[in-house]
């Protein structure tokens, strides 16, 4: 309980900083963006994994958060994600990004009484295409190589989703 | 479900930071007509025709579908706040309530049975011309009676006047 209170008071204040600078840098060059959205993402035979995500953008470099979480009865499992983007092309409309994915999906499921934890890493790296639908509704188009459960087998990965920036 | 606790408590905190340091860039001064009508899909919100009243920033939708031949009808209300206005769209959080009504499938009975689902998130309109709108919202939910939480995804077009 306490790590959580510290967590959320470190957030507590960088949001405020981040957001007094942004509104700081009206009158000037504005070099921090924030989007906000969903995207949904598979890797190997995961299928797609909707996420709610958040990204954070210092110029051209950039951070994205990522979070899936599914909590029943039956089955709990969640994804969570930290990839770090370099954009290194951007016109009016379009634009291009190195990202580098770093995905941990835990699942643990209870069949017939019998509990079966599953817990493993997936890191990839790949290409993201942004289409500027408006000048602030970005679609995403992101697409590359990934290692699998624990680095166990390289596949492709795959991803879609829209983000607003803020 | 202490994760999931967690997770929301991000968000919120993300969100609410976020508006509050930037606050003044995006009050943008602009005329927005009061009602929408159309249709909108999503898991939370509902499926079907869709009226929207914002007549400032704190608003409701209200969503329904009655299929009298499948025993199914749908009443989803929704409450809007918006954030941020600007000239090509708007981003607001909305706070939505499902209740669906359908009969079960079982062998010997199409027995009567409900659903509530309860969704928490941001949406963004996307304005289309003088008077359409475009919605695509996200967030999270709880769906059936509260048994799963997970994300959800919600969209809707509606005509604006």
């Amino acid at each position: 309980m306490r790590s959580l209170n510290l967590i959320i008071i470190v957030i507590l204040f960088s949001g405020r900083l981040f957001g007094q600078s942004l509104s700081d840098s009206s009158q000037g060059v504005n070099n921090i963006e924030h989007h906000i959205g969903l995207q949904a993402n598979g890797t190997g035979d995961m299928g797609l994994i909707y996420q709610l995500s958040y990204r954070l953008f210092y110029k051209n470099t950039g951070v994205n958060f990522e979070v899936y979480p599914f909590f029943s009865d039956y089955l709990n499992e969640y994804n969570l994600g930290l990839t770090f983007m370099y954009r290194f092309y951007q016109k009016e409309k379009v634009e291009l990004l190195i990202i580098q994915n770093n995905y941990y999906f835990k699942s643990d499921e209870y069949i017939t009484a019998y509990f079966y934890p599953n817990g493993y890493f997936n890191n990839g790296l790949g290409i993201e295409v942004d289409f500027i639908v408006k000048h602030d509704f970005y679609i995403n188009l992101m697409f590359g190589g990934s290692s699998y459960q624990n680095a166990e087998s390289i596949v492709p990965f795959v991803g879609v989703g829209f983000h607003y920036k803020l | 479900m202490k994760l999931s606790k967690f997770i929301v408590l991000l968000l919120l905190v993300f969100l609410s930071n976020r508006i509050l340091g930037q606050d003044n860039k995006n009050n943008e001064k602009i005329e927005q007509p009061k009602h929408s009508v159309g249709i909108g899909a999503g898991f939370t919100t509902g499926y079907g025709i869709s009226y929207r009243y914002l007549p400032e920033k704190l608003g409701a939708q209200a969503t329904f579908l009655i299929l009298p031949h499948n025993y199914y009808s749908s009443f989803g209300a929704t409450l809007l706040y918006k954030l941020i206005q600007r000239q090509s769209s708007w981003f607001y959080l909305y706070q939505s309530n499902l209740y669906s009504s359908y009969r079960t499938s079982g062998f010997n009975c199409g027995c009567p049975s409900y659903e509530w689902f309860n969704g928490f998130g941001f949406g963004v309109e996307l304005i289309l011309g003088k008077h359409f709108g475009w919605n695509l919202m996200g967030g999270t939910g709880f769906y059936e009676n509260f048994d799963k939480f997970t994300v959800t995804g919600e969209t809707g077009l509606y005509y604006k006047y």
